[in-house]
């Protein structure tokens, strides 16, 4: 996975990029320091998680790609399987050259997640600014929006 | 006023629909043809809320706006102080052209 993540970083105006689970587990990160921590790369990997898992609820279909736009930068997702390959890229990043390298990886990433035989995931660090009830408290916010939206839906 | 805007942002091309949801979820104006205005709304508040939280954690600054690709469906999606707007794009519609386009009509 390492391999596929340093093919993507090579690509001009990507900052960084890792992979996740279908929980929101991170299996591999390369992402340079001064681009935040294992925490940061951990919480945002448990959105993608959420996004992707709460759309699939919501929609009932696949979700394949979400692209999130932000003052500062651009966050790509190619959903593939049961994982999510998060690409962290600068405003002028190279998107149709993303776009080309990211949905072959993402296939042979989703299959590398089918085929691992147990899941290893990255333990998260904690930094002093992040406590470890940071986490949780985001899963449970998202997942209150997600039923109260799944009520007034049914 | 919000069905006036949401008729608006109908109106741009490469946009077949839209909805505005509270960020509750509540569905406060669409134009949807044959979609659910609900299930649009979810999307919208869902991808939304998720955005803004993802891009706190990897320090990307405030959300603009995103899409998702939901089947053969695609949802742009963006963030206003007290609503989310989701709008469903055309075949071969520009997200980047449509959302330059929606932040005019948002003003």
């Amino acid at each position: 996975m390492d391999s596929i993540l340093s093919d993507i970083n090579a690509i001009y105006g990507v900052i960084g990029s890792f992979v996740c689970d279908g929980d929101g587990a991170l299996l591999a990160v390369a992402v340079p320091p001064g681009s935040g921590n294992g925490t940061a790369q951990g919480c945002a990997a448990s959105s993608v998680a959420q996004i992707v898992t709460g759309l699939k609820s919501v929609s009932l279909s696949d979700v394949g790609e979400v692209d999130l736009h932000c003052s500062n930068g651009r966050l790509v997702v190619k959903v593939s399987g049961s994982g999510c390959l998060c690409i962290l890229c600068a405003p002028h990043a190279d998107v149709s050259q993303v776009n080309l390298t990211a949905n072959v990886a993402a296939r042979k990433l989703g299959r590398m997640i089918k085929e691992l035989p147990k899941r290893k995931t990255i333990p998260e660090q904690s930094s002093p600014e992040q406590g470890p009830g940071r986490e949780p408290a985001m899963a449970q916010s998202t997942e209150g929006i997600l039923e109260k939206v799944l009520d007034l839906w049914t | 006023m919000i069905q006036e805007l949401a008729t608006k942002l109908s109106k741009i091309d490469g946009v077949d629909g839209v909805v505005i949801a509270a960020r509750d979820g509540i569905v406060l104006a669409h134009e949807l043809n044959d979609a659910s205005p609900d299930k649009e709304g979810a999307v919208a508040v869902f991808v939304g809320n998720a955005a803004s939280q993802a891009s706190e954690s990897l320090a990307l600054g405030p959300f603009d706006w995103g899409t998702v690709t939901i089947g053969n469906e695609v949802v742009l999606v963006m963030e206003q102080p007290d609503y989310y707007v989701g709008l469903l794009l055309a075949d071969r519609a520009s997200p980047a052209i449509v959302a330059s386009s929606a932040r005019e009509a948002l003003g």
